[in-house]
Formats: C-alpha cells, sequence, structure tokens
C-alpha cells in the first residue's frame, strides 16, 4: 500500500476531529438513559 | 399538429451524494418541495481578434474553461433537510443529523444534481454548495435558497425515483431563543416575539482550476460567513436588548440564538447561531399596525462549551 501524503494525512485529521466533535454533540442530544427497575423487595420468611 | 414535446410541469429534482468530488454518481434521492431550480452552464469561450488583413470579425475561437451553478429553492423539510445540511457541513447519515461549521475544513458532500424531465434532463456533478439561507415566518412552511458551483451540466437520463412523502418544518412551529454568547443556546426562549427570520450562511467555497482541465477539478474551502436577519415585536425584552446593543462602548453585544421548529412526533430541526450585532438596529419598523425592530447578526464564534462554533443544526428526521 502506498504512503498517504501530507495532504491526506492533514485530511483525515481533520475529518477525525469534525466527527469526534459531532460524536460528542449527539452525545449530548441523546436523553439519559433510562434507569433500571427497582429489584423488587423480597420478604423474608420468618420461620 | 403535435402538442409541445415538453411541459414546465414535469420538471423535477434529483441529486445523488457523491463518494468522492466529481464521480458524477447516478441521482438517489428525489427531492420534494422544490419550488425553483435554475442550473446555469458556465460556458467561458472567446473569439481571438488576430490580425490577418481583414474586416472579417473572427477566424479563430476556443473554448478556455467551463463550470456550472445551481440555484434551487424551496421548503425546508424535517424529512430531507439533511441533504442540504450535509452539502453545506459534512455527511451525517444517522439521526439525530447533526452539524456544526468546522473550525479545520471537512469535506463536505458534493452532489450530482440532476433537473429536468423525461428526455430532458441535464446533471451538474461535483456540484460543492457555497450557500445556504433558511428563511421563516408565520405565514407557512420554512422556506431554503442554496447555491450550488461545479462542473458544467451535462445531458444524463432521468432516474426512476419518487420522491417520499415529508414533513414540512412550519413557520408556526418555530421558536425563538436569545442568550449572551456566554450563555447555552435554548437557554431564554422569548414567546410572542419573533415575526420572521433570514438566517444565511456561506463558506467561501470556490472552483479550482489547473493546467491540464476544462471544467474545475478541485475546489478551495474559504472562511464561514453570512447573517441572521431577525424581524422581532418590540416587547420590553426586545427593548432590553435593544439598549444593551445601544450601550455596549467597547465591543458589539455577543449572542447565542437559537431558532427551532418542533414538528410532529419527534421531528426536530434546531438552527444554532452565534454573533454580534454589528451593524446598527433599525428601531420603530412596523409590521401590520405592531411596532417592531430589525436586528442583523453577524456570525463569530462562540467559546460556549455546547457550541466551539459560529453555527451548529440538528435535525430530527422521524
Amino acid at each position: 500500500m502506498a504512503e498517504k501524503d501530507e495532504g491526506q494525512l492533514l485530511t483525515e485529521e481533520r475529518e477525525r476531529a469534525y466527527r469526534e466533535r459531532i460524536a460528542e454533540l449527539k452525545g449530548q442530544a441523546k436523553p439519559d438513559a433510562p434507569k433500571p427497575p427497582p429489584k423488587p423487595k423480597v420478604k423474608e420468611k420468618n420461620g | 399538429m403535435p402538442a409541445a414535446l415538453y411541459s414546465p410541469h414535469l420538471e423535477e429534482v434529483q441529486i445523488a451524494q457523491e463518494a468522492a468530488w466529481g464521480d458524477a454518481a447516478a441521482p438517489t434521492i428525489g427531492m420534494a418541495g422544490i419550488t425553483s431550480c435554475r442550473m446555469t452552464p458556465n460556458v467561458n469561450t472567446s473569439q481571438i481578434v488576430d490580425k490577418r488583413a481583414s474586416t472579417m470579425p473572427a477566424y479563430i475561437a476556443s473554448v478556455n474553461n467551463l463550470s456550472g451553478e445551481v440555484d434551487m429553492s424551496g421548503i425546508v423539510t424535517y424529512t430531507q433537510v439533511q441533504y442540504l445540511l450535509n452539502a453545506m457541513f459534512a455527511l451525517d447519515a444517522a439521526t439525530p443529523f447533526t452539524y456544526i461549521a468546522a473550525l479545520a475544513p471537512a469535506a463536505p458532500v458534493t452532489n450530482n444534481i440532476l433537473y429536468g424531465q423525461s428526455g430532458l434532463c441535464y446533471a451538474m456533478s461535483g456540484a460543492v454548495m457555497d450557500k445556504l439561507t433558511f428563511h421563516g415566518d408565520t405565514n407557512g412552511p420554512l422556506t431554503f435558497d442554496a447555491h450550488w458551483f461545479g462542473k458544467v451540466p451535462v445531458a444524463l437520463a432521468r432516474v426512476a425515483l419518487t420522491p417520499p412523502a415529508v414533513i414540512a418544518a412550519l413557520g408556526g412551529q418555530t421558536k425563538l431563543y436569545i442568550d449572551p454568547i456566554a450563555t447555552a443556546h435554548g437557554t431564554t426562549e422569548l414567546t410572542l416575539t419573533a415575526f420572521s427570520f433570514d438566517f444565511e450562511m456561506t463558506n467561501s467555497r470556490a472552483p479550482v482550476w489547473h493546467l491540464g482541465t476544462l471544467n474545475p477539478d478541485n475546489y478551495k474551502h474559504g472562511k464561514w460567513g453570512g447573517s441572521l436577519r431577525l424581524v422581532v415585536e418590540m416587547t420590553a425584552a426586545t427593548k432590553a436588548y435593544l439598549t444593551a446593543i445601544l450601550a455596549a462602548t467597547v465591543e458589539p453585544v455577543g449572542y447565542n440564538i437559537r431558532l427551532m421548529a418542533a414538528g410532529g412526533g419527534t421531528t426536530n430541526l434546531t438552527m444554532d447561531f452565534s454573533g454580534h450585532l454589528l451593524e446598527a438596529p433599525i428601531m420603530f419598523t412596523d409590521q401590520d399596525g405592531v411596532t417592531t425592530a430589525e436586528l442583523t447578526f453577524s456570525p463569530a464564534y462562540s467559546s460556549q462549551a455546547a457550541m466551539l462554533s459560529c453555527y451548529k443544526f440538528s435535525n430530527v428526521a422521524s
């Protein structure tokens, strides 16, 4: 495989920076994950 | 006598999202809600007026370079606005479609834009968007105007595509929020205030020609630009903004402005703008007997943590 030239590397770096920022923003846009339902309380049987 | 062969009523617009600039991929998207499209070939030719002992106008002519332009207008839909935003910013393939104006240029989606009707279609490949404007008022859907440059249009057969059912974004669904530039967008809603807006974005991209090509063989990026013009009712809150703007003595006041159209279901288009009020506000205008002010903001970088740009968009398609 041919080595990437400086231009390609720079383009990829800029794309990566953009993608990371968008992923961050998408993360902020998503609502908080729903909390797991509370565990049912088990009554201890006496005796 | 046979009927006229072609009719403007049969025209349509289809686009492809090119994988590589100028690959002329076949259109895959039938655009809905397009109300106007103008495709302009730029064929730069000249005649050489040489000295040859003759009064004839010219003997030699040359094609110097080629390019094209497309101007398109239509309504904004939650269903397809991401195709415009992909072209203005960079590809996002999954909802919530999210975009920012990047500090270092990110590659936009380039398009192959086909316009015409069966038997009479032309397509402009390598289409790079350099201007996108959204308009909103109280009288119907939000609308857009977009401009692309690209290679000279060539004849291309239409593809059998049906535009999808779309959901229009309406002025009646759009809210306005204005906050200081250091406060997050969408913090302070101004109800009963906005009448209309014009949100214009430019990016100073331009075609590039090298030796060995007639069509542009590349394009270049430039600085982001544009403006946001708001027509707002003169309320106590508007008056407070105006007073602050006029009282600025060191630098103009900066604002984070959000326009958000929330449609049915989960559809939601959020347009965030950061900028300064550079032009003096136009005071004491009126709209149908209501005193208004016209504020025109120029985009600027906002260092607010959720922004870090001058433009940010989010579209939840469904």
